[in-house]
């Protein structure tokens, strides 16, 4: 591990104009460095696809990744010790490009595009590799990879027999639990798999992609039954479609055969579209065995190692007793009470019904009839600042849509979490939040309503954690986009990182980053910021929307800084300064970081396109 | 591309295949002749002329409509009808021909032995005698008030009515005519009464009057009114003379304008019509005989009158039927025509038959439920014979492609032709209403009215459409209650499949839609102004819209989707908050049915759904819903189209429509009953050739009417006779992708995502509006006839039917029989099979001469209609 470099810089709340003077001098010493960037620059290299999507645990089996500038690669990343990779062969793909083409439709990409190449990783995963999604990137002298996912699971893996994917009254036969390899090559294909379910029996139906926006996989479940009009017809029992292709959700389902026979899954593209690239992993499980212990439909990251960022909006993100103190982990002060756990007790459907409820409390509770309303009554003192946050933890929110409201003695509404926000002079979006804070004007006593927004929803699983707190100014979420950098020498590379400050939060936050390759430091940067046009009516509301400072980060790799071998875990890190006092440290992200070669030797520009065997 | 070029000899030989394209829905006689025989021998009698049936026919029985007639005070008068049953079947109007006594002359006398008029006051017994049959109505005759009130509809709308100056095509019309408008049929006295005395022109879109302002009544000078020179056309009228100086309407204007326009004396809500009928309210004439109407209203105070004379009326088929402005009817040809009936405020219509022959010994024909019971009786009295019971063939094929919208496979259609089973077609119909292909095609034909579209989904994406569409299959495959699928579609929340139907800023469309769509009745007009045709108002519109007033989209970012709710105030659909206001009169608007009744306040916590549990509980719910799913069978409604009930648009079978209607809502709203009932009934196994009595008759059931297929099921039979599938690409701009091989037209999801010219050319509808299909021919058919790959390509695909077939060594025969079997569910005749074995012999290349035999047999009307 190289010696860490640590670069530090300070960020006011609500002053997004650093105006620091000396940057501007910084900037000008970067633009010559920028200048100097040739064309002749190495390309990191640049992964499209895998296939298959994955193995078993305590097995050896081998992948083929296909990407650009993947000719030199030497080497692979996982994001866990458990997972070790061979480079076993690397070759180039015959492309069926048609350039002329492409040239009259899109004059702009008339020069020839990067060679694709295919490369074939040998991997080895641990016996106690956690079962589950695995990111994966590749090291080249260029840099690092994008990353893709690779699943590890526990039952046995097969491969899909091409040959026999393709009938539809037969398909290929596998034995669950089993997880299947597969690939959607071409626009309209089907895969259907055979298999045998006895009477009685639970299995859950999983289809994994490569990941969100990859691949939007439909899953059918038939009964080979055929019809009078044909033999081979296949009755649909069940169908999973996941309604959008940005969120993790994989296709699943749970069924319960109530013949013994045998049925057909299959696996399609949504309306026929892919591409080369389409690979996926079939999951076929009992329901009991499943290692995924969320309840059907549940929304939830399908990451082994699952190291999600601090959330402060998101109806998922977990909230207990323990919140509170995470809260106050980000700014100074300490809690002056611990939260108390409270459980809706039914009749609460009116205000004369609510649970009188002392703040800070974790409120948990279950919309389980049409109509239902659950009533809590607390007090509130003038000018108090509360905070509203909520958590669906059993049902993602598009089924359950929890309005969390506060009425006033008279039975007025005051507030709730619907947030209207106008997106044009004549548009608005109802948008609903996971956390609203409010300020009363007068003390008394408050009732919170909590319902589904709609006014017939329910189901025993739309229950509901809610956090009623005072306000705690502290630091939000700090966002940066970039998860890995690859950094030539000589060359600097902006990053933004954007910090949000939370429930009235007027300190300072300094930012560290920390483990940099040597060679590379850290600077604060300034840039123009565009000056703002448009209409008033996008000003958002502080009730549902933080503020947020930008603050531009720039990496600068000395010319001397020596190319990485392998990729450094560069930390971002996040701290409140209030009063003159610091806070603790935060983690805000991690980056994979490397320093490279900038210019290709003369021997790598004269290299053969296609690298043999390693 | 390939083009198929034929030798005309070759083509003629195709004795059945006709290559004319699709124009003439009428199966030739040629086609007929190779037909199977009906199974069931029926009597034939020979029709008689109506003339010499008349004197054959005995009188049965006399009636007097009204049974009871009411007269107020001295001097008033009312009409009345005598009909006679005759052992023909048929009721006759005897009016002119019966002796008619009075049992106290003193009290009332009888004029032109058409109408009573009071002399006294007290209670009388009218008599009617004809060829020792009588038959009475009592007459009661109430003391008449000092002085008759005044209502400005009765007295002026009456003349503006009876005159046609309110008529939709004169000053009834949306926008009135010349600067003049009048509520059609005077439906809105108060409006009529502020432009004429008021003066100034209406304006669509807002309440003030247009310039200039000036009253059309001269109250100093009142012989100078306009009101009354443009009528008598004293000056320059558009609309001609309609009453002349001098005459009654003319004193009841001058009269009116004299006592200085009053509107309505306290009181005179009295005489206003809650209702109208008009008699008889079926009635079949013999050519050249005569019937006359009477109409009857009653009124708010409770009485009854006749409005015979205060009517106007009107014929859609003068040619069959012609009307006098007294209401006699003369019937002129054999055929039906509606008779509409306009008073002030109203219209009713009646649908009137005139018969041709009268059929000596109408035989009893088999009935098999409800149907039958109202197809067969009225066709006896319209005098003509069903046709007979269709063959197997005819059967099977036009069995599968109703209720699975394919062709069998020719193992099954031996199998079935085969089988000496009675009750076979009942199981096939089991068979088929159990299929997962009628779910396809259920779903396929429920995807028109409920339009499954990118282009009507919100947002517009194929995720948003598939959702939606698998809604509706799972409301199909699950057999829900229909009034359950209403109810779902029309107060939809949250994220559900029936959700995504509703796109946004579109309330007045969107419950004009739910309206046409589950009650059949098409508000749409009155968003600007008042219905032209019907009585609804604008302010009926705008109140029914805002019921849809808060419907909002709320997002989460979460998982990035969208859930409709209702919010708690202000018009949802631009997210504006603002309520719905009438954009008229700029007034806001609070929720309303169509009757009036405004909503309690346990309603407004849910209006749609109090809204869709109304609509769904209305007696036009189940009559537009029964209607509908008849269409699907008959290739029209009961009421065509099947989403224009009016007033003026009967059905053509009023008690059938009601006696299913109210069966489809006792039986808990069940579709596939309904189905079950239609397809079991006689009347739809109707033979489609037709006998001497009905070959004219195109409205009655009396045989079935070919009808042309889908664009969907015409390619997807094209697909199965050729052996190759369709490939169906995507057009959208968000998914490039292409359908499974294998998936049938039918099956589509939605309408505008496919990129097929087949579809469009034969006409698919995009579905952006509640679509009307399109069978009308046209060039672009013709050419893809000639050229199109789907008569092509298709034809001579590797490994297609002709392929296999080829590759079989099947012989001549076996082929064409084959193939006869796919296409027309029956065995190639006698007469076919040689010629076209001659033909194949006879060419060069025995695959070209398959495939221009395939191609022929796919451009016969025999293969492009079901019938």
């Amino acid at each position: 591990m190289a010696s860490s470099h640590h670069a530090s810089w300070t960020s006011r709340g609500g002053n997004s104009a650093v105006g620091n003077k000396r940057l501007l001098f910084f900037l000008f010493w970067l633009l010559p460095l920028a200048g100097a960037a040739s064309t002749e620059l190495r390309a990191e290299p640049q992964l499209v696809s895998v296939f298959p999507l994955g193995g078993r645990q305590g097995t050896t089996f081998c992948v083929e990744i296909r990407g650009k500038y993947l000719h030199d690669v030497s080497d692979a990343w996982f994001d866990c010790g458990d997972l070790k990779a061979r480079i076993q062969k690397i070759e180039k793909i015959e492309t069926k490009e048609e350039p002329a083409k492409k040239a009259k439709t899109d004059p702009s990409k008339s020069s020839k595009p990067p060679v694709e190449y295919l490369l074939s990783l040998e991997i080895d995963a641990a016996p106690q590799a956690l079962p589950g999604a695995h990111y994966f990137r590749l090291i080249s002298p260029g840099g690092i990879s994008n990353a893709l996912l690779l699943q590890v699971s526990s039952e046995p893996v097969v491969l899909e027999d091409q040959n026999s994917t393709k009938a539809a009254g037969e398909g290929q036969e596998i034995h669950p639990p089993v997880a299947v390899n597969g690939k959607i090559s071409e626009a309209g294909e089907v895969d259907y798999y055979s298999f045998t379910a006895s009477k009685d029996d639970q299995w859950l139906f999983e289809i994994r992609s490569a990941g969100p926006g990859t691949f939007d996989p439909v899953l059918t479940l038939y009964q080979p039954l055929g019809s009078w009009l044909d033999p081979k017809r296949l009755r649909r029992l069940a169908m999973n479609d996941e309604p959008n292709i940005y969120s993790w959700n994989a296709p699943r389902l749970s069924y319960r055969f109530t013949k013994s026979g045998r049925y057909i899954v299959a696996v399609e593209a949504f309306s026929g579209v892919t591409t080369p690239h389409c690979a996926y992993q079939l999951r076929l499980v009992r329901t009991h065995d499943s290692h995924t212990a969320e309840k059907q439909g549940c929304y939830s990251s399908p990451l082994a190692h699952n190291s999600e960022p601090w959330k402060e909006r998101d109806f998922l993100r977990k909230l207990d007793t323990g919140r509170i103190d995470a809260v106050f982990s980000r700014t100074l002060k300490a809690p002056e009470r611990s939260t108390t756990a409270v459980t809706e007790s039914e009749p609460n459907d009116e205000p004369a019904q609510a649970l009188s409820i002392t703040i800070p409390a974790l409120l948990e509770g279950t919309i389980n009839r049409p109509g239902d309303r659950d009533y809590y009554k607390f007090t509130a003192g003038a000018g108090e600042g509360f905070v509203f946050e909520i958590q669906t933890p059993e049902q993602v929110p598009y089924q359950f849509m929890p309005k969390v409201a506060v009425f006033d003695g008279k039975g007025e509404e005051i507030v709730n979490n619907v947030y209207r926000k106008k997106v044009s002079p004549e548009t608005w979006l109802n948008l609903l939040e996971p956390k609203t804070v409010y300020t009363f004007a007068e003390a008394g006593d408050y009732y919170l309503q909590v319902r589904d927004l709609t006014s017939r929803n329910a189901d025993s699983n739309f229950s509901y954690r809610i956090l009623v707190r005072k306000k705690i100014p502290h630091v939000g979420e700090v966002k940066i986009t970039e998860d890995y950098i690859n950094l030539h020498s000589g060359q600097a590379r902006k990053v933004s990182v954007t910090v949000e400050q939370e429930e009235g939060f007027d300190g300072f936050v300094t930012l560290f980053v920390e483990n940099l390759p040597p060679g590379v430091q850290v600077f604060p940067a300034a840039e123009v910021v565009p000056e703002k046009t448009g209409d008033a009516y996008d000003v958002p509301n502080p009730r549902y929307v933080p503020k947020a400072n930008n603050v531009t980060l720039m990496f600068v790799a000395d010319p001397e800084a020596p190319p990485c071998r392998t990729p450094y875990t560069a930390a971002v890190k996040a701290r409140a300064v209030v009063g003159g006092k610091t806070g603790e440290l935060i983690v805000a992200k991690q980056i994979l970081f490397m320093v490279v070669r900038p210019e290709k030797t003369a021997e790598e520009k004269t290299a053969p396109k296609a690298v043999a065997q390693k | 591309m390939k083009t198929r070029f034929f030798s005309l000899k070759f083509v003629s030989t195709i004795v059945a295949f006709s290559i004319a394209p699709l124009s003439c829905p009428v199966l030739s006689e040629t086609q007929h002749r190779f037909a199977d025989r009906p199974e069931t021998a029926q009597a034939s009698p020979q029709p008689r002329t109506a003339e010499s049936q008349e004197h054959r026919a005995r009188l049965l029985s006399l009636r007097i409509i009204p049974e009871e007639i009411s007269l107020w005070g001295k001097g008033a008068e009312h009409s009345f009808l005598v009909m006679g049953s005759f052992s023909d079947g048929l009721e006759r109007d005897v009016t002119l021909q019966c002796k008619l006594i009075t049992s106290d002359p003193q009290l009332v006398h009888i004029e032109g032995n058409r109408r009573v008029v009071a002399t006294g006051s007290g209670i009388a017994v009218l008599k009617a005698e004809l060829t020792g049959r009588a038959a009475t109505a009592s007459i009661r005759i109430e003391s008449s008030p000092e002085k008759e009130l005044f209502s400005f509809q009765r007295q002026i709308g009456t003349i503006f009515t009876r005159r046609g100056c309110n008529a939709s095509e004169c000053h009834g019309g949306v926008k009135g005519k010349a600067g003049f408008k009048l509520s059609l049929d005077a439906l809105y006295p108060e409006e009529d009464y502020r432009w004429i005395v008021k003066g100034g022109g209406y304006q669509v879109l807002v309440a003030e009057a247009k310039e200039p302002v000036n009253p059309r009544v001269d109250l100093k000078r009142a012989e100078e009114s306009l009101l009354l020179l443009k009528p008598t056309l004293s000056v320059s009228h558009g609309g001609g003379q309609r009453f002349e100086v001098g005459s009654g309407d003319y004193q009841t204007i001058l009269e009116w304008v004299r006592k200085g326009t009053p509107f309505d004396d306290p009181g005179a809500e009295k005489l206003r019509a809650e209702s109208i009928e008009l008699y008889p309210s079926e009635a079949f004439l013999e050519m050249g005989k005569s019937q006359q109407l009477l109409l009857m209203a009653q009124l708010a105070g409770g009485r009854k009158e006749d409005w015979t004379n205060r009517s106007r009326f009107s014929s859609n088929n003068p040619d069959v039927l012609e009307v006098t402005a007294d209401g006699l009817l003369r019937a002129k040809s054999p055929g039906e025509a509606v008779i509409i009936a306009r008073t002030p405020g109203h219209a009713v219509s009646t649908r009137i038959g005139v018969i041709s022959r009268v059929i000596p010994n109408y035989p009893r024909v088999p009935r098999r439920n409800l149907i039958d019971e109202h197809v067969f009786a009225k066709l006896r009295k319209l005098q003509i014979l069903p046709s007979e019971l269709s063959s197997d063939s005819e059967f099977l094929r036009r069995i599968c492609l109703d209720l699975t919208g394919t062709l069998p496979p020719a193992n099954r259609v031996r199998e079935f032709l085969k089988s000496k089973d009675p009750q076979k077609r009942d199981r096939l119909i089991e068979t088929l209403i159990e299929s997962p292909e009628y779910i396809d095609f259920l779903t396929f034909r429920f995807s028109d009215p409920l339009r499954v579209a990118l282009s009507a989904t919100y947002p517009s994406t194929p995720k948003g459409a598939e959702w939606y569409y698998e809604w509706i299959r799972s409301c199909v495959e699950q057999n829900r209650p229909y009034d359950q699928w209403a109810r779902d579609r029309i107060a939809a929340q949250g994220s559900e499949g029936a959700s995504r139907h509703f796109r946004p800023r579109l309330a007045p469309d969107t419950m004009a839609e739910q309206v046409r769509v589950f009650m059949g009745r098409r508000l749409d007009c009155a968003q600007c102004h008042n219905h032209p045709f019907e009585p609804w108002s604008q302010s009926q519109f705008w109140q029914m819209a805002s019921f849809f007033g808060r419907l909002a989209y709320v997002f989460n970012y979460t998982d990035y989707r969208y859930a409709v709710v209702d919010m708690t105030t202000g018009s949802g659909m631009s997210g504006t908050g603002d309520p719905v206001t009438n954009p008229r009169t700029k007034q806001v608007v609070q929720p309303a049915f169509l009757d009036g009744r405004g909503l309690t306040e346990e309603e407004r916590q849910d209006p749609r759904m109090t809204l869709a549990k109304w609509m769904t509980s209305h007696p036009y719910f189940a009559e537009a819903a029964v209607n509908r799913i008849w269409s699907f069978f008959f290739g029209k409604g009961l009421v065509e189209p099947v989403d224009d009930f009016r007033s003026t648009n009967p059905p053509t079978h009023p008690e059938l429509l009601q006696a299913l209607a109210q069966d489809f809502r006792e039986n808990g709203h069940d579709v596939k009953r309904l189905i079950r009932l239609i397809v079991q009934s006689r009347t739809y196994q109707l033979s489609a050739v037709p006998n001497e009595t009905n070959k004219n008759d195109k409205t009655n059931y009396s045989h079935t009417l070919p009808r042309r297929l889908d664009a969907e099921v015409l390619l997807d039979g094209i697909s199965i006779i050729s052996g190759t599938p369709e490939l169906f690409e995507r057009r959208s701009r968000y998914d490039a992708g292409r359908e499974p091989l294998g998936v049938r037209a039918v099956q589509l999801r939605e309408s505008d995502a496919h990129a097929c010219r087949f579809l469009e050319a034969y006409g698919q509808p995009d579905r952006a509006t509640v679509p009307e299909r399109d069978y009308k021919p046209n060039l672009v058919q013709a050419l893809h006839q000639l050229a199109g790959s789907t008569y092509t390509e298709k034809l001579a695909q590797k490994g297609g039917r002709i392929d296999q077939l080829i590759q079989s060594g099947a012989s001549d025969r076996n082929i064409i029989d084959e193939l006869s079997l796919i296409a027309y569910c029956r065995l190639a005749t006698h007469g076919e099979q040689e010629e076209l074995q001659k033909m194949i012999r006879a060419r060069p290349s025995r695959q070209e001469a398959l495939e221009d035999l395939v191609w022929g047999l796919i451009n016969s009307r025999e293969f492009v209609y079901n019938h």
